[in-house]
């Protein structure tokens, strides 16, 4: 019985919504009503933590464009459904922004598959669609509407690493390297930067495995790797398996000269559960709080304010940039057309707080990526040399 | 000692029980018989409290003891042998003894149990350290009536305690159950074997169909046509 | 193969599964004796962690001296929980299917209440002696994890001497083989079922703490937990205390093998496809049921 209940008020919600849908929005000047942006986070569940810094991230955005003379001269309004971190639900709202809600803008950006899953609802309409997409495979599907601006790319992970080892004397690189993936989509594009690039330099992939999550052991890793005589040590994964790999490596007293780590050294529990035993990896990022690009200031100062942090988290980051990237877009094509506002982004250069983004067909910006490591419990920027932010510490020191 | 008043036990809405009244006096050995389904076993977990009486009332020395729990009433010194003995089969002899001097009046006085145990079944002296479920029907059978003595019962019910069992070990149970009853426990004997029960017992009740039939001193109950004719197939 | 690798893999893998078994000692309890399936187990045995890491950073105590504080807490908060939300449900029918939902709630408010005060990041429980290492001639013994295997070695024979031993463990294990047998020889159900649950928490906190010795945590780890402990249970046989343990132990070395020999992405390949031939072919556990 209930399920009919069920029914019976949904059909009822939906009659209704429907009404109200189809009473006229009156005469009313449009230029007076706020650009209403809408579209999901997951703010509860799985990926909430992250989420809730995306939308601190658009709200600060906002906050700012309204405090001046707002886009094209209106005010903007955020329409924020919550996904429960569920990409179905993401794709649902998606739809219900755009057909029910009538929104202006599609915002953008949710971590793991909901963007990818979003990408084609925005294509259908056409709505342009800045996010952090779901990696390369995302940006390959022909989508034309969505753009990565920046985007969050494994595959582009480690090219600020090997940029950096490139520009070392070929005897100070390390020869063999031992690699640990996590066997997910992720793990995989992660792979992309090592593959492509590893042979270029004289690495040999002596140890090349990829492990299950969740990873039950990581000790006969290290055990191997030391074995081998592996120097250079990639551990891609997550947090849980990437510090389990770490505190191996010191059990075991193994001193690779470079340890690099995937996704987990970069949010802030590795430096403040790690402590020192963190120090020294090296990783990637499409965006840091120490870039020297205008904007990122501003940030720093809003969140050193607000909440007490030394610098914006990499979230409220991509948050804001994803704004950045969309109202530079709507006031370049000087029009809520959508496809105006596209064909705008492909033809011109963006500037973020990721510097500046040249967009390609596929929606893409130039591989971006920053070379980083931990160093005094803090992720500084150490290649290319015009971000540089700290000189890297090379080779590791030994344990203490 | 023991009176059940017009006990109602309902079952779903069936009556197991309809109107049961019996009594045990201090010392006795009252014998309750009766077929198959007749509300036997329904009667004796009633009165240890693992059923609730739908209706009527149970004195145990004079105060009602009608909703107590069933370590409540193993507290007042009433002790079932279960139909089917139930014992714990994973234990060891040893260990099914000990838990049934597990309340602290009876624990306190273990020991002397245990030596009157083994005097009156020597040979569980030898299967102490045996799991129980690895003991033949009769020897088991003896555990179930040994863990009961280490309870140090005032009354003892036991429940079908021949079922199962060759004529021999039968007979040998009913010999122990006589001879508990000579060294002073009450004892409330259910079983389907009429002639034997009836033989030790001093008074009888006969169920059918959840009622009290007939009841009287066990002699004139043998000699009564109608339990000649329905249970010693006479 | 290299002796040194398999013997290096085997030992840490051992030490791995000798701790899934102290989570899993209390899981198998009360799933035998009490025919309640507490989802929320390891959600406690998580809630130990935290308590152990708090008190890690308030105070210094170190984690396994925190379980002074954590177990009695968690043996209290099982006793109202057994009395206030376990107790109606075993007069349900089908009282496991009915403690899986009331439990699985129970986990959940648990970790909510968790999110709230510890928040979703991650945390590892750092000691003095995280990194370091007892090296006996070519074999290396992680003092985390051999804690772990102490703590776990520890935990089970006490429970195992509980039960085997005192009158109190007796009367669980004849309350769990005849329920109405024990109470007509004045065991009172009730009180022993939460004697059990409370125990059976209690190690859950102890099981956490040697968890978070070996991996990182965060107020959703139990879910993952929940998973070790079906296969440590259904492996040794629900109820099986010796059993949970070997049980460990052959999880751990089958983990220490294939790390060994095989490709790593076998691993949980390997275990959990040990859970389902066990469920299959021999749904009581390998080993005879004990209690």
């Amino acid at each position: 019985m209930s399920r009919r209940c069920l029914k019976r008020s949904l059909f009822l919600i939906m009659c209704l919504s429907l009404g109200l849908t189809l009473v006229p929005y009156g005469v009313s000047n449009a230029a007076d009503k706020p650009i209403s942006i809408g579209g999901s986070l997951p703010l509860t569940g799985k990926f909430a933590e992250t989420a809730k810094w995306i939308e601190k991230g658009m709200k600060f955005w906002a906050e700012e464009i309204n405090a001046k003379s707002g886009l094209l001269g209106r005010k903007v309004v955020f329409k924020i459904y919550d996904d429960q971190s569920n990409a179905g639900k993401a794709v649902t709202f998606a739809e219900k922004a755009i057909t029910v809600d009538k929104v202006d803008l599609l915002f953008g950006g949710y971590p793991g598959t909901a963007a990818r899953a979003v990408m084609p609802v925005a294509e259908k309409h056409k709505f342009v669609y800045v996010s952090m997409g779901g990696h390369m495979k995302s940006f390959q599907q022909g989508y034309t509407y969505s753009f990565g601006g920046p985007p969050l790319m494994g595959e582009w992970w480690y090219e600020g690493f090997y940029q950096w080892l490139k520009s070392l004397p070929a005897y100070q690189r390390p020869k063999r390297a031992a690699v640990y993936t996590m066997n997910n989509p992720i793990g995989t594009s992660l792979m992309d930067s090592i593959n492509r690039m590893s042979e270029d330099l004289g690495i040999e992939l002596v140890i090349n495995e990829k492990y299950n999550l969740p990873l039950p052991d990581a000790t006969p890793f290290i055990v191997k790797a030391k074995q081998m005589n592996c120097d250079l040590l990639f551990s891609n994964g997550f947090f849980a398996d990437g510090v389990m790999t770490i505190r191996a490596a010191k059990a075991l007293n193994y001193n690779p000269k470079a340890i690099v780590q995937g996704v987990g050294s970069i949010i802030p529990a590795w430096v403040k559960e790690l402590g020192e035993d963190g120090n020294y990896v090296f990783s990637g990022t499409v965006l840091h709080y120490k870039l020297a690009y205008p904007g990122n200031d501003k940030l720093n100062a809003y969140v050193k304010e607000k909440y007490n942090l030394p610098g914006y988290p990499l979230y409220f980051g991509f948050g804001y940039a994803w704004m950045q990237t969309l109202s530079q877009g709507v006031e370049g094509a000087n029009s809520l057309n959508q496809t105006k506002i596209r064909d705008w982004l492909k033809s011109n250069t963006v500037q973020t707080i990721a510097g500046p983004l040249i967009f390609d067909e596929k929606g893409l910006p130039e591989p971006v990526n920053f070379c980083t490591q931990v160093i005094d419990g803090k992720v500084e920027l150490t290649y290319p040399k015009k971000v540089r932010t700290t000189k890297p510490v090379y080779p590791k020191p030994a344990w203490k | 000692m023991l009176s059940v008043n017009d006990v109602i036990v309902l079952y779903q809405k069936l009556r197991a029980l309809q109107g049961v009244s019996l009594e045990v006096g201090e010392g006795d050995l009252v014998a309750l018989i009766g077929s198959n389904g007749a509300g036997k076993t329904t009667l004796i977990n009633t009165i240890s409290g693992l059923i609730p009486a739908g209706g009527g009332a149970i004195m145990w020395q004079g105060t009602p003891i009608g909703g107590l729990s069933p370590d409540q009433i193993c507290r007042e010194g009433i002790i079932q042998v279960p139909e089917g003995r139930k014992l714990f089969s994973q234990m060891t002899v040893e260990e099914n003894l000990e838990m049934g001097a597990y309340l602290p009046v009876a624990r306190s006085q273990a020991e002397e149990s245990r030596q009157m145990v083994f005097e009156i079944f020597p040979r569980l002296a030898e299967r102490r350290c045996q799991t129980a479920r690895t003991l033949s029907g009769g020897e088991q059978q003896m555990v179930a009536v040994a863990r009961a003595i280490m309870a140090r019962p005032k009354l003892l019910m036991l429940d079908e305690p021949s079922l199962g069992l060759s004529p021999i070990a039968a007979a040998e149970i009913f010999k122990t159950i006589e001879e508990l009853n000579n060294r002073g426990i009450t004892v409330l004997l259910v079983s389907q074997e009429v002639l034997q029960t009836l033989t030790i017992a001093k008074y009888g009740y006969v169920l059918e169909n959840g009622k009290v039939t007939f009841s009287g001193p066990a002699k004139e109950l043998l000699d009564d046509p109608r339990v000649k004719e329905s249970y010693l197939g006479l | 193969m290299n002796t040194v690798l398999v013997v290096r893999s085997l030992i840490s893998g051992i030490m791995m599964g000798s701790v899934y078994a102290l989570l899993g000692v209390g899981f198998s309890l009360t799933w035998g004796v009490m025919k309640v399936i507490n989802i929320s187990h390891a959600t406690f045995g998580l809630l130990g962690a935290f308590i152990a890491y708090t008190l890690l950073h308030a105070w210094s105590l170190d984690p396994i001296l925190s379980l002074a504080l954590s177990a009695p807490l968690l043996f209290f908060l099982a006793c109202l929980i057994y009395r206030f939300i376990i107790v109606p449900i075993t007069k349900a029918k089908e009282v496991i299917v009915a403690s899986m939902i009331v439990t699985f709630g129970i986990a959940i408010i648990l970790e909510n209440v968790m999110l709230l005060i510890w928040s979703p990041d991650p945390r590892l429980l750092t000691t003095s002696y995280t990194s370091k290492v007892l090296i006996l001639g070519p074999l290396y013994f992680q003092y985390p994890r051999l804690a772990g295997f102490l703590m776990s070695l520890a935990g089970v024979l006490v429970i195992h001497f509980f039960l085997k031993k005192t009158y109190m463990g007796k009367a669980v294990r004849a309350a769990w083989q005849q329920p109405d047998a024990a109470q007509l020889y004045g065991v009172n159900l009730q009180r022993i079922s939460m004697i059990t649950f409370g125990l059976a928490i209690s190690s859950a906190g102890a099981g956490g703490v040697a968890m978070a010795f070996l991996y990182a945590f965060e107020p959703h780890t139990h879910n993952l937990w929940l998973i070790y402990l079906f296969l440590v249970v259904i492996v040794g046989g629900v109820g099986n205390v010796l059993g949970t343990a070997l049980a460990g132990l052959i999880i751990g070395v089958i983990t220490g093998l294939s790390f060994a020999f095989l490709p790593y992405q076998w691993v949980n390949l390997l275990t959990f496809g040990l859970l389902m031939v066990i469920l299959v072919f021999r749904p009581q556990g390998l080993f005879q049921s004990e209690v």
